[in-house]
């Protein structure tokens, strides 16, 4: 395969990003997965969802997980979140395993999940009176955190009233008013327009920039990936394992200009070939298979 | 008149799923109740329209014709031909509606004199005390379904426990009619109002349980899953997350309940002592007043509405993340109720136990 125009090797990065990642690295481990697996029962027995994930994410580590539509990438968030539990492996986070959902990893799912009866200052309380503060503290750390998303104007708003960008602005202040470990963000930008989705981006890095938080985001969309993430976990599909985990080679901070990098570009082509030719099933092996069928057929 | 007005009303009566322009909606909801007003009237007072009956204004020299007497017009006549033939004084009378359908002025006359009359007997109730009987019975009967069912469909419709204990017995006696229980109730519970209290629960109760055990599975499970990766536990995914979320549901199911509580009425009040409007409708039925028939029969409906109406309008503050736009007037109305929800702390939710860090716990 040749490529269009002349890029860089992705896995040679710049001195200043390679020294970074160095420094990620060093950094103690926040969440841990050892060997998760996820089958579901089907009439048919049962499908293997996950098999035999290991990943290790580091404090403060921007971490996307990109792969082809039913590749699991879901099921792999959700395991982390404990909203399932694995056929096989653990979660560590911390050191400590931990079984069920907890408020120490924060979710941002794509469906807003906003409690529709509760204002966008109620939505970000709601964590922080579970988990034990007074009314008068936790009003004070909503409005702190309603601020940091620049909602202060709708701070008595109800969801309703809010378009998708606000919402899930919301969302996100709500995660992390509860301080968490780790937030995990299923798609979070995935319902949102183009336009929308560019500005959140933005928002996400200023929000993750200014706040001691650790994140593992899951996309479908690979400039996403590549401008937010400093490293990128490909899965392959059927069942879902890692195929690939990426170290981006792009330097911090991040801006919109980089989707013009010659290193947003390579990394961008590579994992774009990684996950339109799975292993095992290379297009020519395909084709042959289509032609033998239809020959058989026109016999 | 404007561009705009005059795009109004030119826009289409007939449009799928669309709500109507400037006052049409108001228009036909007045509609809906002056068409069969103006239908009845018409049949009551063209007399071209119907009046099958002759009411009899002189017997003249007929023997067993009477005053106030209703016939059909052919036997009017066939007597009025008899008389003719013997050469006797005809009999006189007009066109009138058989005496089950009174004209509206009759009906409006008694639910007027309805409450303003004494009753007939000493010591029988007034319409107005009839009345009262029957909304006590009500109260009792759906507070007390209410009281059992909504808890026990909210469990039922958030832990399978319940609800594969509770509902497969509850759906069976769903369909036994809950008249067959009358015998058995005033059997058990006499013959004053405990019986007919115990007809208006079990005719609400049984279906309350399943109807919001539904309403509740029908919450939106993510919300629930946000809420747990928040921190949220059990008892509080239950108080803090299905019980606010379902609640708009869940009243709308109430209010619906609420209606055939009051079709339960008529049987439940007829068991052991006959009792409240029905009573009063039956014993007005038996001495042939059906405008007083009608005018009990209307104050019911009227009830009714108005109940529903206050509930319906009532919801717009309960639930204002549902509601559509308010008026100031609206506004004013809901900080009042906010105020006193504020001043009552048994309304509001219970402050959260102090704790300690979120990590350890998780």
């Amino acid at each position: 395969m040749s490529r269009p125009i002349d890029l860089p090797d992705y896995r040679r990065p710049p001195s200043a990003v390679a020294a970074r990642m160095e420094r990620i690295r060093d950094r103690p481990v926040v969440l841990e997965a050892r060997g998760l697996s996820k089958a579901f029962a089907a009439p048919a027995g049962s499908i293997a969802a996950l098999t035999g994930i290991d990943l290790t994410i580091h404090r403060r580590e921007f971490v996307c997980v990109i792969g082809p539509s039913g590749c699991g990438k879901s099921t792999l968030i959700r395991l982390v979140a404990g909203l399932e539990e694995p056929t096989d492996g653990s979660i560590l986070l911390e050191g400590r395993e931990v079984h069920g959902p907890g408020p120490g990893r924060g979710m941002v799912f794509q469906s807003y999940t906003l409690f529709p009866w509760l204002t966008v200052r109620g939505n970000v309380e709601f964590g922080l009176r579970l988990t034990g503060r007074r009314p008068a503290e936790a009003a004070e750390e909503a409005a702190s955190w309603i601020e940091l998303v620049g909602l202060s104007r709708f701070a008595d708003a109800y969801p309703s009233q809010l378009s998708g960008g606000m919402k899930q602005r919301v969302a996100i202040a709500r995660a992390l008013a509860n301080r968490p470990r780790i937030l995990l963000m299923d798609e979070p930008f995935g319902a949102l327009d183009a336009q929308t989705r560019c500005q959140m981006q933005g928002y996400l890095l200023e929000i993750w920039h200014n706040v001691e938080v650790t994140i593992l985001f899951i996309t479908h969309d690979l400039d996403e990936a590549v401008y937010l993430g400093d490293r990128i976990v490909v899965l392959d599909t059927q069942p879902g394992r890692v195929r690939e985990v990426i170290e981006v080679p792009l330097p911090r901070p991040r801006d919109t200009d980089q989707f013009l990098d010659p290193f947003f570009l390579a990394t961008r082509y590579h994992i774009e070939e990684l996950i339109h030719s799975p292993e095992g099933r290379r297009p020519e092996a395909l084709a042959v298979r289509a032609s033998s069928a239809l020959a058989q057929e026109v016999l | 008149m404007t561009r705009g007005a005059a795009g109004r009303a030119g826009a289409p009566w007939l449009a799928i799923r669309k709500e109507l322009p400037g006052r049409r909606p108001a228009v036909l909801k007045a509609m809906a109740f002056v068409l069969p007003l103006v239908v009845w009237s018409a049949v009551s007072y063209l007399p071209f329209l119907w009046h099958p009956m002759i009411l009899v204004t002189d017997p003249g020299a007929s023997g067993f014709l009477q005053v106030d007497d209703r016939l059909p017009e052919a036997e009017f006549a066939a007597e009025n031909a008899h008389l003719a033939a013997a050469g006797a004084r005809a009999a006189a009378g007009v066109a009138a509606n058989p005496i089950f359908l009174p004209a509206p002025h009759e009906v409006a006359r008694a639910l007027y004199t309805g409450f303003t009359t004494e009753p007939v007997r000493p010591g029988e109730p007034w319409l107005h005390q009839s009345l009262g009987h029957s909304i006590r019975i009500i109260f009792w009967g759906f507070m007390l379904a209410a009281a059992i069912g909504v808890p026990l469909g909210l469990l039922c419709g958030t832990f399978a426990l319940f609800s594969r204990l509770v509902e497969p017995f509850t759906d069976f006696i769903r369909y036994m009619p809950a008249p067959a229980f009358g015998a058995l109730a005033v059997a058990v519970l006499g013959i004053a109002d405990a019986p007919k209290v115990a007809i208006i629960f079990i005719g609400t109760y049984f279906q309350m349980v399943l109807v919001i055990a539904n309403t509740t599975r029908q919450f939106d499970p993510a919300l629930i899953e946000a809420a747990q990766t928040l921190g949220a536990r059990r008892s509080k995914l239950l108080t803090r997350v299905i019980v606010p979320g379902v609640l708009p549901n869940l009243y709308n199911d109430l209010r619906i309940l609420l209606g055939w509580a009051w079709t339960y009425l008529i049987v439940a009040e007829l068991i052991g002592a006959t009792s409240g409007i029905s009573y009063f409708i039956q014993q007005q039925g038996k001495y042939r007043n059906y405008d007083k028939v009608f005018a009990g029969i209307i104050v019911i409906g009227v009830v009714g509405l108005v109940t529903d109406q206050v509930l319906a309008y009532l919801a717009r503050y309960l639930f204002p993340w549902q509601a559509t736009a308010l008026s100031p007037r609206e506004r004013r109305v809901r900080r009042w109720l906010t105020a006193l929800r504020r001043r009552a702390p048994a309304l509001a939710p219970p402050p959260a136990p102090v704790g300690t860090g979120n990590v350890a716990a998780d």
